[in-house]
Formats: C-alpha cells, structure tokens, sequence
C-alpha cells in the first residue's frame, strides 16, 4: 500500500549540530572550555550551545594547526579527550554514571593506534651506511628514541624476545626451521656492530655532523632532527605513570588490562621474521583485557582556575609536541617506504606472479 | 584615528562575547538549561521544525525495534552518544 505524501517541508536550520550530549558529557566539558577560553584555544565564536561542541572545535582547530593532518597520513589512531581510560559499552557507561556522585573531576587526553604502521626499514638503512659508517645506527636510535615517545614501537628487540620464550620449547630439528632463529640472523650487520655502544646522544650529534651527498639522505636526517626538535622535553605519558592518589582506582583498572597496542612495527623488510613474530603476539593482543592506551595524560577538574589552566596548558603543550613530532615522522617513513619499494623494484626476489601457470592455469579456489 | 577607535570596540566586543560564552559555559557546570542555545532560538522562530521532529522521532521509534521476523530487543538505530556523520 501506497500512502499519501505528508504535507511536510523540512525546514533548514543554519548552524545545526550533529551531536547532542548528555548532562553528564556537558558539565566536564564546561570546566574544561572555561579554561581553553580563558588560554585563548577556544574562542568566542565556537560557541554554539553546547559545551561539548565548543571543546571540539577548540581541539579541532589546535591539531589542525599542529600538522595532524601530516601525521594522519602514516599513523592510525586517534588523539582524543575522554572521561574514561577505556572504551565502555553504552551499557558499563550508563552504569558507571549511575553509580558516580555528582560530575566527574577527571578528564583525560588520551593516544591511541587502531595499526601499527609499517616501517621496513632495511633498504634505507643500507643506503645510510653507504653515506657513512655510523650513520644507520645513529639513524635508527633516534627515530626509535623519539617513536617512544608518543607510542609502543613493536622492533626486533621485541621479536627477540619473541623468538627467545619460544625456542626454548622447541627441539633441534625444529629450530632449525623455525621462523625464531631467524630474528637473530636478520639483524643488519650496521645495527649489530654499534647498537650497544652507541647511544641516543652521541647519535643525534653525529647525525648533526654528518653531511651526506645524497639528497635522499640529507631529506631524512632533516626531518629525524626536526621530530627530535619537536619531542625535546617531552617523555611518555604511559598511563602507569598516573598514579592512585591521582586518579583513585587506576591500579585497579591497570592491573586488568594489557599493555598497548604498538604505534608502528619496524622490520627489515616487509614479511621477515620480526614481522612473523608481530603477526603471532598480535593475534593474542586484547585477549586477557583490553589494552591500555598508547598515552594518557590526566586532566584534574576540581582545581582553582590558575592551576587547571597550567595543567591543561601542559597536557595540550605535550599534544601539540605529539602531533607535530609524528608529522616530522610521517615524513620519515614515506622516505623509508619510497627507498623499500625502490629497492624492491630493483632486487625483486618474488614478483608476486608466477613464472609458470600452476596446473591447468586454473586457480585453486575455483576447483 | 578612526582605526584606533575601531580596534577597541572590536576589543571590547570580543571581551564581551567571551564573557557572555564564559558565563553560559558555567551554566553548564551547574547543568543548568541554557536559554542562550541558538539552535533553541532558531526553533522558536521556526515552530514547525518540531513538528517535523515529532514525525520524524515517530518515525524512528518504529525503526528502533525490532519487527516482525526480527529479535526481541535487537536494535535498528544506533545506541545514543554514537557519532554518525551527516549525510552530505
């Protein structure tokens, strides 16, 4: 059955939002836009009747202006602010703002990756080493120093320890074709010979004194020393840094979940070992609880006015040095993804098409 | 001159809005009911947008739940707090 069209018009009205909040997302919010404004991130003219909207817009506009548009080209993830550590179902939301007196008095600035970016890193690194001896370990200590920072960076130390839990069950034979002995015998020679000795310092003055001859080369030490520039002063806000008398009840949320989930993955080349050993952890991650935020940084709420817009100062400062110091990364390993698929091209071991066609040529899912 | 006076009543006028969202934005704390919402002031104006609202709310309660052939208590519309972004 057919009816009747309604005789209905949809008004337009300008300036609508698309989002209406709670009292609850509204009050938190409120403290928080008080003080962006009062910092100057916020301005008049974002208001739009609600406190939540007039924080985004704020926010928005601070990434905006701190190249997160350059970051998203490489990393995933999210920078958001949150009243909770961990993504809660509509249901556990409801019941923890049932259960709370009054409105929360934390907020927090929370860092998170959906993927880890691919970093296979080898052919720039043998590119490095014919500019200098040095020049890969220097290169690799401080992209991975400054990485630390904002995110968990999945290595071939992490693949070391990996292969190392798992070797130990395994027999002889089964070693020997085991994917973890592997881990070991991979490692560059240009990273082996200097990664014990030669340390986050003394790295970034050789990559300041060395000058290189290829412009590739120079383009990567330029945007490693601008990240290095960006990140100076800054730590990791893991969240086991926040402690109980801050947040009261965090160990507890702590202890039940996982370690974070990593920003990026660094092999050698795409589909070695390392990245093996990323595949196997990564199938288990979340498992046992979910996993902690990359960065989490507290912002308290009930606080005189001076102090909260020092603390929030802070926490946005450390956001602004985050995304700018990925932009200079995202750079990094656009350069190190050009130079592995250059390379590819030029020493291709697979090309992905078989030199013969298989059986009767017809592929094995359509039998 | 005349650019000098300008700038200060610019000044002042920014001063002025940023004191009225300020003052508005401590409302919120309270959660009190904001009668400054502009969104609410175009609504006054426009006193069929409610009654569009109120088919359309019908409309979606009807979609909310599950009908005929579906589950008890499966849902059709997203839970509240989700984001979907418009449709342009």
């Amino acid at each position: 059955m057919i009816g009747l069209p309604l005789d209905v018009t949809f008004p337009k009205l300008k300036g609508i939002r698309w989002r209406y909040c709670t009292r609850w997302d509204e009050g938190p919010a409120a403290v928080l836009g008080m003080s962006l404004l009062r910092l100057g991130m916020c301005r008049p003219n974002d208001w739009s009747g609600s406190a939540v909207d007039f924080v985004e817009r704020g926010f928005r506009r601070f990434s905006s202006q701190n190249r997160a548009v350059d970051a998203k080209r490489v990393w995933v993830g999210d920078l958001r602010i949150t009243d909770s550590l961990f993504e809660l179902t509509e249901q556990e939301r409801n019941q923890v703002e049932a259960e709370r007196e009054g409105m929360t008095d934390h907020l927090y600035l929370v860092g998170d990756y959906e993927a880890a970016a691919s970093i296979p890193i080898g052919a720039t690194l043998a590119r490095l080493e014919a500019e200098h001896d040095l020049l890969p370990a220097a290169f690799y200590e401080v992209l991975t120093t400054n990485l630390y920072k904002w995110m968990r960076v999945y290595d071939y130390l992490d693949a070391q320890e990996h292969a190392e839990m798992w070797m130990e069950d395994l027999s002889d034979e089964e070693l020997e074709a085991s994917v973890y002995r592997k881990v070991e015998l991979e490692i560059p020679a240009c990273i082996k010979r200097h990664s014990k000795t030669l340390k986050y310092r003394r790295a970034r003055n050789l990559l300041r004194e060395i000058q290189p001859h290829t412009s590739v080369a120079r383009e990567l030490i330029r945007h490693l020393l601008e990240m290095d520039a960006h990140g100076q002063g800054n730590e990791h806000a893991w969240p086991g840094q926040i402690n109980e008398k801050d947040v009261p009840g965090i160990e507890t949320w702590l202890s039940d979940a996982e370690y974070s989930r990593p920003g990026c993955l660094i092999t050698w080349y795409e589909n070695d070992a390392i990245n093996a050993c990323f595949d196997e952890e990564a199938q288990h991650m979340g498992e046992n609880g979910p996993c902690q935020p990359n960065v989490a940084l507290p912002i308290h709420l009930d606080k005189p006015n001076e102090e909260l817009d020092e603390e929030v100062r802070r926490v946005f400062d450390h956001a602004g040095a985050m995304l700018r110091s990925l932009a200079s990364a995202a750079k990094i390993v656009e350069l190190v993804r050009d130079l592995y698929d250059e390379y590819f091209r030029e020493h291709r071991l697979e090309s992905g098409l078989p030199a013969e066609p298989g059986t009767a040529g017809v592929r094995e899912e359509q039998l | 001159m005349k650019r000098r006076k300008l700038a200060a009543a610019t000044s002042r006028t920014i001063d002025e809005d940023a004191k009225q969202v300020h003052r508005a934005l401590e409302e919120a704390t309270h959660n009190h009911v904001n009668t400054n919402d502009p969104i609410m002031e175009q609504l006054k104006q426009c006193p069929e947008a409610f009654k569009v609202g109120e088919i359309l709310g019908k409309a979606f309660d009807s979609l909310k739940y599950a009908q005929d052939g579906g589950e008890i208590g499966d849902r059709y519309l997203p839970p509240p707090g989700v984001v979907i972004p418009p449709l342009v």
